[in-house]
């Protein structure tokens, strides 16, 4: 089925369509709740609330922009909903207050999927999710501070804050061949 | 050497999990499908049900009293058929009846004879005068036997009427005047008002607005009181027979409902209060650290309802507040009531747009307090996000808010589920 086709079942209440659109994305987002979550049952919570509220707001993707993105949206929305249910997000340091520094630093490219999840896992759950936002799923930090309630500037800090901790955790997994040190 | 801008997606961590985030894709196990399934169809099964069940509550009410119907029919048909179904009488009674008949035919004859114009004018006169006395005399006993109705009678004299001969229009008066009266008169509320919870609680800058639970006639609270009619040149209720006095006009036309219809509406919220309909009830917010916090939202009248917070720890009650939605029939608006400091401050928040998953209500009276505050639907229960437009709160209003929010600069947020 073609996607048009799927979009069009699923609006009609087809189940047969609703598990074909299911089997074709549930890989991918369930990559995405990974990320944002700690554990493998919270990611599941959220894939089936995400895919429940896909299925039952489908008719308000316009049709612009990608489906797949249209998902991916219902999903980190959800992943955020279900952090906010157990995490406040606070304001953090203002971002000159960050000390600067520059890293030689030379990384492998490669990381399995356990080493990812290892290193997001170790990461605080504020900085994590403004990772994955910024990072992973492009939003701006005006975006992101409008989606955690939180201002520009936290946003900022905690991005710098969440790579500067992964580079250390990459340092010490061993990841990292470590060329030099230097200071701004 | 490179040098990392933490700011872009650019830098070798960036690019580290950019490229490699493939990886994290994975089929997740079949029984989540399975969960989707179960949920989809459970969400379904009540649509439907609801779907079926509301717009034929009222035909499937009908039909169970279909039989009892019957049965009452049938039982009527045979008690009047009794004199004719015993012998002997029948014929007397039908011969009684013809001449009964015959009388009316006689009768009528004659009035049917042509009347002058005089004639036809004194009987009309006549007929009007008679009805007037009669609609006053039931009015005079409707009010005699009500009570509360003995202070509108002293008021306004109605044991002094005297029928205006002049007068051409029939008295017309309701118990339960229309919402919308331009000239409904508001009393004025009392300084300070026991508050439905027991505790004295002050208007403040609430003079405009009635708190309508508490208006009192005869030493005795209703939650709808009558509209009183505020005109002091007030003679008889027959000059109050204009066409604009009308609608003003108090009534005992007796309003008769069955008891069903009265639950039904004794339990509903009217107008603009309709989209509150969902939050009456008990909610709590289970993820609240430092104690659990519930809110439980009741009708008070078909116009207003309120809401008690509380926070609860270690079986102690630590916190308490309470919001207040209603509708302002003068100004025509709904308002939120909400304190905002531990003084319990109130503000009046407006209603400015709702949806199906969003209300918001906003004030612009105080800059330095929270100018927003937003319920928000979701598919657990529903949020109450109140957010600030200019500056941060002020380290008081945190500490208020925080008792049982999360609390940011700019923004409170608690997340309820139902109890």
């Amino acid at each position: 089925m073609s996607e048009q086709e799927l979009i069009q079942g699923c609006l009609n209440g087809e189940r047969r369509a609703q598990k074909a659109l299911y089997e074709k994305f549930a890989a991918k987002m369930f990559g995405v709740c990974r990320r944002y979550v700690k554990s493998v049952e919270n990611a599941e919570e959220v894939m089936v609330e995400a895919f429940c509220k896909v299925f039952q707001k489908i008719e308000l993707y316009s049709g612009q922009g990608s489906f797949e993105g249209w998902i991916r949206k219902v999903v980190v929305n959800e992943a955020l909903m279900f952090i906010r249910k157990n995490y406040r997000f606070n304001e953090h340091l203002d971002i000159t207050e960050i000390p600067v520094q520059s890293v030689d630093v030379t990384i492998e490219d490669e990381l399995a999927a356990n080493e990812i999840l290892n290193l997001m896992d170790q990461l605080p759950t504020g900085y994590r999710t403004v990772f994955n936002l910024y990072v992973l799923d492009g939003l701006k930090h005006k975006e992101i501070a409008e989606l955690l309630e939180i201002s520009i500037n936290t946003s900022k800090s905690q991005l710098i804050l969440a790579k500067k901790r992964l580079r250390d955790l990459v340092e010490q997994a061993g990841i990292v061949r470590t060329g030099g040190f230097e200071t701004s | 050497m490179k040098n990392i801008d933490d700011m872009s997606r650019e830098d070798d961590i960036s690019q580290l999990f950019i490229k490699n985030q493939h990886k994290l894709e994975e089929m997740p196990p079949s029984a989540i499908w399975e969960r989707i399934e179960s949920k989809l169809n459970d969400s379904a099964k009540p649509m439907a049900e609801l779907e079926t069940i509301r717009p034929s509550s009222n035909w499937q009410k009908i039909k169970k009293l279909i039989p009892y119907l019957a049965a009452a029919s049938v039982l009527l048909l045979l008690i009047v058929s009794i004199p004719y179904l015993i012998p002997g009488k029948k014929d007397s009674s039908i011969a009684e009846k013809l001449v009964a008949v015959e009388d009316v035919i006689i009768s009528d004859s004659e009035e049917t004879m042509p009347m002058s114009e005089a004639e036809k004018n004194n009987a009309f006169e006549t007929k009007d005068r008679i009805q007037q006395e009669k609609i006053l005399e039931t009015a005079k006993n409707a009010l005699s036997e009500n009570k509360r109705s003995r202070k509108v009678r002293e008021d306004y004299n109605l044991d002094r009427i005297e029928i205006n001969e002049s007068s051409e229009d029939l008295i017309v008066l309701s118990i339960e005047p229309a919402i919308d009266e331009d000239k409904s008169f508001i009393a004025k509320p009392k300084a300070e008002n026991n508050d439905l919870f027991g505790s004295v609680q002050s208007t403040g800058n609430m003079t405009n607005i009635v708190n309508r639970s508490e208006y009192q006639l005869d030493g005795r609270s209703y939650a709808n009181p009558p509209t009183v009619i505020q005109n002091d040149n007030l003679e008889t209720i027959a000059k109050l027979n204009s066409t604009a006095s009308k609608q003003q006009a108090y009534s005992t036309k007796p309003v008769m409902k069955n008891k069903a219809q009265k639950r039904d509406n004794a339990q509903r919220l009217e107008g603009k209060m309709q989209i509150f309909e969902w939050i009456l009830g008990r909610w709590i917010d289970h993820e609240e650290e430092g104690g659990k916090s519930t809110e439980n939202w009741r009708r008070i009248n078909a116009y207003s309802i309120e809401c008690l917070g509380t926070k609860i720890k270690d079986n102690n009650k630590i916190f308490e507040e309470r919001l207040t939605i209603y509708f302002d029939q003068k100004l025509n608006q709904v308002f939120l009531k909400m304190p905002v400091d531990d003084y319990k401050k109130a503000l009046l928040y407006m209603l400015v747009s709702y949806d199906t998953e969003n209300i918001v209500f906003e004030q612009r009276e105080d800059l330095t307090m929270p100018d927003k505050v937003i319920f928000q639907r979701s598919i657990n229960g529903f949020s109450t996000i109140i957010t600030k437009g200019r500056d941060n709160l002020k380290p008081a209003q945190q500490s208020y808010f925080e008792q049982r929010n999360r609390v940011s600069n700019t923004k409170i947020l608690r997340l309820l589920s139902p109890n």
